[in-house]
């Protein structure tokens, strides 16, 4: 795992070509679709045991943008399958989204279960990388492919059910809005386009309403997807009032990103609405591929040496759309002070404090409410960044818990939390120690059961606070 | 005063003016003590029954109510729901402490008085309950370091949080930490613990002396003395203590040794309450510092006149008044009319005296009959006598003992009460009340002409008649003994045990009336089955002698029967308890038998509860000899009524859920056995249950093995075997069941070297217990399957071979024997012994069909002769062997397609071969890849990620992938269940590591 300035080429094109790469090794020639890699969906799937959808969608893209020799083909034959796999089913909820997977039944069954049966944001998912590699390469395309393409895109738009996507969840409405614009424009259809503009300035609207964030604040994967949408809305919406709006959303989000971004320890500060791993440097995050592509920082495995350790290697397949995208949009430099600073976000009836330091840094939620935003089950209220004895980074964080800060002093802080069931930590504390040692740093989580009862869990050491409503005390503090 | 009132479980109100002063004065000592951190000593005199012990009890009861929630001590020496009988206690001894509660002082009590068994062992025993609360002071002074510690670091910071709170909130979940690593059980199993090694100690020595060894046991009982003065000066540094030692007069020197020994120290804060009947000037308490206070029936006494100043004007041990002693009759006996009350009270001043009358069934009844026929007053004095004379042989003997005690204080009565006492001792001791008088007679002349039995000193031994007395059984082995004597020697390892949980003359005897029984000796037939059934539960704890205990309960069923004994409660329990032990050595089958007539009783022969458990016993015989489904049924209809009769979390329904669990795995269905015990160790768990079940969580480990969760079974195992050798001792079936659970998973983890040395050590331990056993030879199987997975096929075969051969001299067409032919070709086979594998797999084939063509055993035969025909086409290239082997597997998948009882790795283990197979002559299609890809997603979901077997079939995937062109991706497949091998952490040993290493380097590996 690394992260480093990737000085030898510019980002977006080393990230065009690795991702690419990688994703050929999972193509399975004989379906035309891309293959499940290790690190994905591991809960219900060996590797290369599924066909990916999206996946193999932003595969096609892929191949057209090297145009080596036989991949115009190869990327047609992909798109055909992915065209294969829309649904039919007017009236039903899936209609017009794609299968979860290829090997997933050609229709759901009946009273089928969302995100399991079906995904309906494949919709967006796979609308936006057709519009795109239209918006492309429809001249490399035959017309009849080009057509269906087009077809299958105003399909999942118009079937999307009013009112399924809720407002506070970003990612597929930017999107929707995206293939919607799109859409329109290519048929002159001025009264869809107007109607996307207005949804754009909803979207927009509710962001200004909450300080210039958007619901889905702060999360590594989210992130990468909402400014992959923006993106989408500036360069190929067709419309310039879409684009000009879009065009402040974007750049609110990238500074937030870059706000965010520790350099030296190649991690957003905590905490997250939604967040797959606390370690960026550990898996592969979107809004890394984007950083890596703007700015030429790599954050994330090395997944060109040992593809097999990428966890949710499944992302670097949307490498070659952000690459051209990332061009497109232009070079970033980010602002690399470390300098200590504690910053206080409020969001709605959300409350965030983060407090960076030059050699760590964590954030933590401090909302009283009840988690209820899209996603909230993935949401990480506290986490801790440093670097281990070894070098690599180190982290800590939480799932849940109702966190407080107590105590905040230049040297020290102290949360409190109460309702946490697990605090997980990627560094064990070090033999008969109570504490969990970073560089700089000190870490005592203080439960009512006191300091001996981290439990080794892979990857890590878990606490588990003996009784969830009782009171943890996390009590970090500068050392040495 | 003491609660001696049968039908009573707690103690009448405190009462008598002068006694509450006494307390107010501990009272007022006990607070000045912290501020005054010393030494002091509190001796309360009086006779027999004036309520010195019953004060000591109140000022317990006061302190406990004092307690910071949850409290740590009980709110009474006597704990809340004791039985009625004996309230003469120091302190109180095991009992149940609230979640998380820690002590805020210490309460030590010791009991002067001297029982059965070695004193010295005894006053050692007493001396380490310091240790069942030593950790608990420990944790408490943990707990507030880390809360000084913390309250200092977080300054005012925290505002509200202050160090006490902290320390609070750490007491709150102090036991939950025990708890939390030792689920379950926390403090019952620290306390059980500490009991099993209390028995452990005693029976050690109990051994030694009963042999004749010299052992110095009052350098043993000061070595004790020694420890406890060390913890004890430990814990005052933390906490206040009370010691608490009552009746002096009759306590160990060694005990009077160490409260001088303590009370010649000044630290503290320690308060020491002794009482003793008061005998004037040779009183036994002399003051060892300068601290001390007497307290008699004339007042309170000190030469500190500020102590006695703790204590109010008029506080004594002065007698209750009459009018004091009618208050706790009326108590006693509510509807007593008040002038019986007093006259009741006028004639026995004694509370001892007043409390047992009181309790008296036929006192009660005349006092309460008072209040409406005054003329029974006149009579009841008399009633009073009466009932002494004619229930004093069933009064318990403790209560006997007591009052024997007291009329010893009273002169006119010793005699009489010295002749009672000795009168129950000869009815409950003498042989010829329990052998028809010749056979005793013969016996005993036997015994002593032969030196069986020789003379020893203390009280254990002496267990015959009067005259006899003083004989123990002799320590030596001798060709002349008689099969009785031997087989009563086979039995005395266990008398330690009996010498401690039970009267030692009762197990004892016992034991001579089974071995007079075996040995053709004519027995009451009543007394022999009496007697199994007692031998049979002592020897349940231990477990040494498994089929020893089979033999005595078959024994005693045989002869109950031989005689035409009704089959009742009694004689069922017997039968129970042999089909348990034929069950414990594998003998299923005739476990069924055995309980098969019981089920015939009709309804009114046995209790329901017993009817239950003998029909979960029979589901338990019945799954092994007719099958899973009918046992199913059997234990859901069993467990039905149990939830009827014994409600939701009752333990046997919950053993029953778990038996339901085990055969659904045994049905390789572990999703629903898994969700079952997950629910039958919730409801275990539970807050306020707390009970331990190991056996769920036997069960658990076990299920979360076959879904292929290792560490999580790894986690669970390791603990409970740690746990079970602790409580129930290493030879317990319990725990050896565990340990082949511990091999087996070590084994799937492959950490062969250790699953070996555990298997090599439940094989001794299995074979000492129970002798040439089926449980003996399958974990000889187990040795023998760890050397094949180490490669020494050889061994493994060699093994196999043996037990093959055993079987075959019993029964050359029983399962198991055959089980073993199978293994033994299959390690020929990986030998390289292809023809003979395939041979020997042929005929175990024919014969376990020949035997019974619905076995399940005889898909993995029919499997195994497959893929060795595979193999040997892989050798020779000769189609028709890979035609054979084909056709072979398929028929076996189609075999166990219809068996849903099958378990899933076997299932998917099938169908990976078979799919293997089919692509051994022409490689792999894409639609071979898909299938293989959907059953490897089958077994993901059916097994977990971390089951071999996945592993296994995502390295065929990789075959696969490399053989259809991908080779790059295969790789990438070989190195991802590589990182998963180290992941997961299965050991380099294990055979997919080697797998996994063949494919980097290139190798074939089909048909592993």
């Amino acid at each position: 795992m690394t992260f480093a300035r990737d000085d030898t080429q510019p980002g977006a094109d080393r990230l065009r070509r690795l991702s690419v790469a990688y994703t050929e090794l999972f193509y399975d020639a004989d379906a035309a679709l891309v293959l499940n890699p290790p690190g994905t969906h591991e809960e219900f799937a060996p590797p290369a045991t599924l066909h990916l959808v999206p996946n193999s969608a932003w595969f096609a893209y892929g191949l057209l943008a090297r145009g080596g020799p036989g991949d115009l083909a190869e990327a047609q034959r992909v798109l055909r399958a992915v065209l294969d796999l829309q649904l039919d089913g007017p009236g039903l909820p899936w209609d017009g989204t794609f299968r979860r997977f290829a090997e997933w039944p050609q229709r759901p069954p009946e009273g089928a279960i969302e995100w399991w049966d079906y995904d309906p944001n494949w919709r967006q998912f796979v609308a936006c990388a057709f519009a795109v590699t239209l918006h492309r390469f429809e001249s490399l395309l035959p017309a009849e492919l080009a057509s269906e393409l087009a077809a299958a895109i105003e399909r999942a738009v118009r079937s999307e059910p009013p009112g399924r996507i809720p407002q506070d969840y970003t990612n597929p409405r930017l999107m929707q809005v995206a293939a919607r614009s799109w859409s329109a424009s290519r048929r002159g259809d001025t009264a869809e386009l107007a109607s996307a503009e207005a949804e754009l300035e909803r979207i927009a609207e509710r962001h200004r309403a909450r300080g210039g964030r958007f619901d889905e604040f702060n999360a590594p994967t989210y992130d990468g997807i909402n400014l992959f949408a923006l993106s989408l809305l500036c360069e190929i919406s067709g419309s310039a009032r879409i684009a000009a709006t879009a065009q402040p959303l974007r750049e609110a989000l990238w500074t937030q990103l870059d706000d965010f971004f520790h350099a030296d320890l190649g991690n957003l500060t905590g905490p997250y609405s939604r967040a797959h791993f606390p370690d960026m440097t550990t898996y592969v995050a979107l809004s890394a591929l984007w950083i890596w592509a703007r700015t030429g920082v790599r954050v994330g495995p090395a997944f060109e040496d040992a593809p097999h350790l990428a966890t949710h290697g499944h992302d670097i397949m949307l490498g070659p759309l952000v690459a051209d995208l990332a061009d497109t949009w232009g070079p970033a430099t980010l602002r690399t002070t470390t300098a200590p600073r504690t910053t206080t976000i409020e969001l709605g009836d959300r409350g965030f404090i983060l407090f960076r330091a030059s050699r760590w840094m964590l954030g933590v939620e401090t909302s009283t409410g009840t988690p209820s935003w899209v996603g909230a089950q993935q949401r990480m209220p506290f986490v801790l960044h440093g670097r281990r004895a070894d070098g690599e980074v180190g982290a800590i964080w939480a799932r849940d818990g109702r966190w407080q800060v107590v105590l905040d002093d230049p040297d020290r802080v102290v949360l409190r939390v109460s309702g946490c069931t697990a605090i997980d930590s990627s560094v064990p504390p070090q033999d008969g120690a109570d504490a969990i040692r970073l560089d700089g740093l000190r870490i005592e989580v203080i439960t009512a059961a006191g300091h001996d009862d981290w439990q080794p869990v892979p990857g890590g050491v878990r606490r588990t606070p003996p009784d969830g409503s009782a009171e943890v005390i996390v009590a970090v503090r500068a050392d040495g | 005063m003491e609660n001696n009132a049968p039908g009573r479980s707690t103690p009448p109100a405190f009462t008598g003016g002068s006694r509450v002063g006494v307390i107010d004065g501990l009272g007022a000592l006990w607070d000045q003590l912290p501020e005054t951190p010393r030494r002091t000593w509190v001796s309360l005199e009086g006779p027999p029954g004036a309520g010195k012990t019953r004060i000591v009890h109140e000022f317990y009861r006061r302190l406990a109510a004092g307690q910071q929630a949850p409290g740590y001590w009980p709110p009474s020496v006597l704990g809340d729901d004791r039985p009625t009988g004996p309230r003469k206690v120091a302190g109180p001894t095991a009992w149940e402490r609230p979640a998380g509660a820690l002590p805020g002082y210490l309460w030590l009590g010791f009991a002067g008085r001297r029982g059965d068994g070695l004193p010295e062992i005894q006053l050692g025993a007493e001396l380490r309950q310091i240790d069942t609360h030593f950790p608990f002071v420990q944790r408490r002074a943990g707990l507030v370091r880390q809360a000084r510690g913390a309250a200092s670091e977080f300054g005012g910071q925290l505002g509200r949080m202050s160090v006490e709170e902290l320390a609070v909130q750490g007491i709150e979940a102090g036991l939950k930490l025990v708890g939390a690593q030792i689920p379950g059980v926390g403090p019952a199993v620290h306390l059980g613990g500490l009991i099993a090694a209390r028995i452990r100690a005693e029976r050690e020595l109990s051994g030694r002396v009963g042999a004749g060894e010299e052992v110095d046991l009052r350098a043993v009982a000061g070595n004790a003395v020694d420890e406890f003065l060390r913890k004890i000066s430990a814990v005052l540094d933390q906490l206040p203590v009370v010691i608490y030692v009552e009746d002096l007069h009759e306590s160990h020197p060694l005990l009077l040794d160490a409260l001088k020994r303590l009370l010649a120290e000044e630290r503290g804060p320690l308060l020491v309450i002794t009482s003793e009947w008061e005998r004037g000037d040779q009183r036994l308490a002399e003051p060892a510092v300068d601290r001390w206070v007497t307290v008699t029936e004339s007042g309170v006494h000190s030469p500190d006149p500020a102590l006695a100043r703790c204590f109010p004007a008029g506080a004594s041990l002065a007698p209750l008044t009459v009018d004091e002693r009618a208050a706790v009759i009326g108590e006693l006996v509510p509807h007593a009319h008040r002038d019986s009350a007093r006259m009741l009270a006028a004639q026995y001043t004694n509370l001892h005296m007043l409390l047992l009358v009181c309790g008296m069934r036929r006192t009660r009844e005349a006092l309460a009959a008072s209040s409406l026929d005054p003329r029974l007053l006149h009579d009841l004095p008399r009633r009073v006598e009466q009932f002494l004379d004619e229930s004093w042989a069933t009064l318990d003997h403790r209560v006997r003992d007591r009052l024997r005690r007291i009329a010893c204080a009273t002169p006119a009565s010793i005699e009489e009460a010295d002749h009672r006492a000795n009168l129950y001792f000869d009815e409950r001791c003498d042989l010829s009340l329990l052998l028809p008088e010749p056979a005793a007679d013969r016996f005993l002349d036997q015994a002593v002409r032969r030196h069986w039995l020789r003379p020893v000193q203390g009280p254990v031994y002496g267990f015959l008649d009067r005259q006899r007395r003083g004989l123990a059984l002799r320590d030596a082995a001798d060709e002349d003994l008689g099969p009785e004597i031997r087989a009563l020697l086979a039995l005395r390892t266990h008398d330690a045990d009996w010498a401690v949980d039970d009267d030692p003359r009762r197990g004892i005897r016992d034991a001579l009336i089974v071995a007079l029984a075996r040995a053709g000796y004519e027995v009451h037939v009543g007394a022999l089955v009496a007697a199994c059934c007692r031998l049979v539960f002592a020897l349940r704890g231990d477990y040494g002698d498994i089929p020893l205990l089979g033999e005595i309960s078959g024994t005693a069923v045989a002869c109950a029967q031989a005689a035409g004994l009704p089959r009742g409660p009694e004689l069922t329990e017997l039968t129970e308890m042999w089909a348990r032990s034929l069950a414990e050595q594998g003998e299923h089958r005739t476990a069924y038998a055995v309980l098969a007539p019981l089920l015939e009783l009709d309804a009114t022969a046995l209790p329901e509860e017993q009817r239950l458990r003998v029909e979960w016993l029979y589901a338990r015989a019945e799954r092994v000899a007719v099958g899973a489904d009918a046992a199913l049924r059997r234990f859901n209809t069993v467990a039905q009524r149990q939830q009827a009769l014994l409600g939701p979390d009752a333990p046997a329904l919950l053993t029953t859920r778990c038996d339901i669990a085990y055969t659904h795995a045994v049905k390789g269905e572990y999703g629903a056995a898994q969700a079952i015990l997950h629910d039958v160790l919730a409801t275990a768990w539970a807050p306020g249950a707390d009970r331990d079940l190991p056996r769920a969580e036997h069960q658990m480990a076990s299920v979360l093995r076959r879904r292929g969760d290792l560490a999580g079974a790894a986690a669970i195992a390791g603990p409970l075997l740690d746990r079970q050798r602790l409580l129930l001792g290493r030879t317990h079936p319990d725990t050896l069941a565990t340990q082949q659970l511990v091999v087996a998973v070590l084994r799937d983890r492959g950490r062969l070297g250790e699953a070996m040395a555990q298997a090599e050590d439940l094989r001794e331990l299995r074979g000492r217990v129970l002798g040439a056993s089926q449980s003996t030879r399958e974990a000889a199987s187990h040795v023998a399957w760890l050397h094949r997975k180490l490669g020494d096929y050889g061994e493994a075969a060699a093994i196999f071979g043996t037990l093959a051969a055993q079987g075959g001299d019993v029964d050359a067409d029983h399962w198991t024997t055959l089980r073993d032919l199978h293994n033994y070709a299959v390690c020929r086979r990986d030998a390289g012994f292809l023809d003979e594998a395939l041979e020997t797999l042929t005929r175990v084939q024919a014969r376990s069909e020949a035997r019974d063509g619905a076995r399940i055993e005889i898909i993995e035969t029919v499997r195994e002769r497959g893929r060795t025909l595979l193999y040997r086409f892989v050798e020779s290239g000769a189609s028709a062997d890979l035609e054979r082997g084909r056709a072979l597997l398929l028929d076996a998948v189609e075999r166990a397609r219809q068996r849903p009882d099958m378990s899933a790795p076997m299932r998917w283990q099938l169908t990976i071969d078979a799919c293997c197979a089919a692509t051994l002559d022409n490689g792999w299609s894409a639609e071979d890849v898909r299938e293989l890809a959907a059953l490897c997603r089958g077994q993901l979901a059916d097994l977990g990620a971390r089951h071999p077997e996945v592993l296994r079939s995502e390295l065929y995937l990789s075959e696969a992938h490399r053989e259809r062109g991908n080779p790059a991706l295969a790789r990438l497949l070989v190195d991802d269940v590589a990182a998963k091998v180290a992941r997961f952490g299965i050991d380099p040993a294990h055979r997919l590591a080697r797998m996994v290493d063949d494919l980097q380097h290139g190798k074939a590996i089909l048909f592993r």
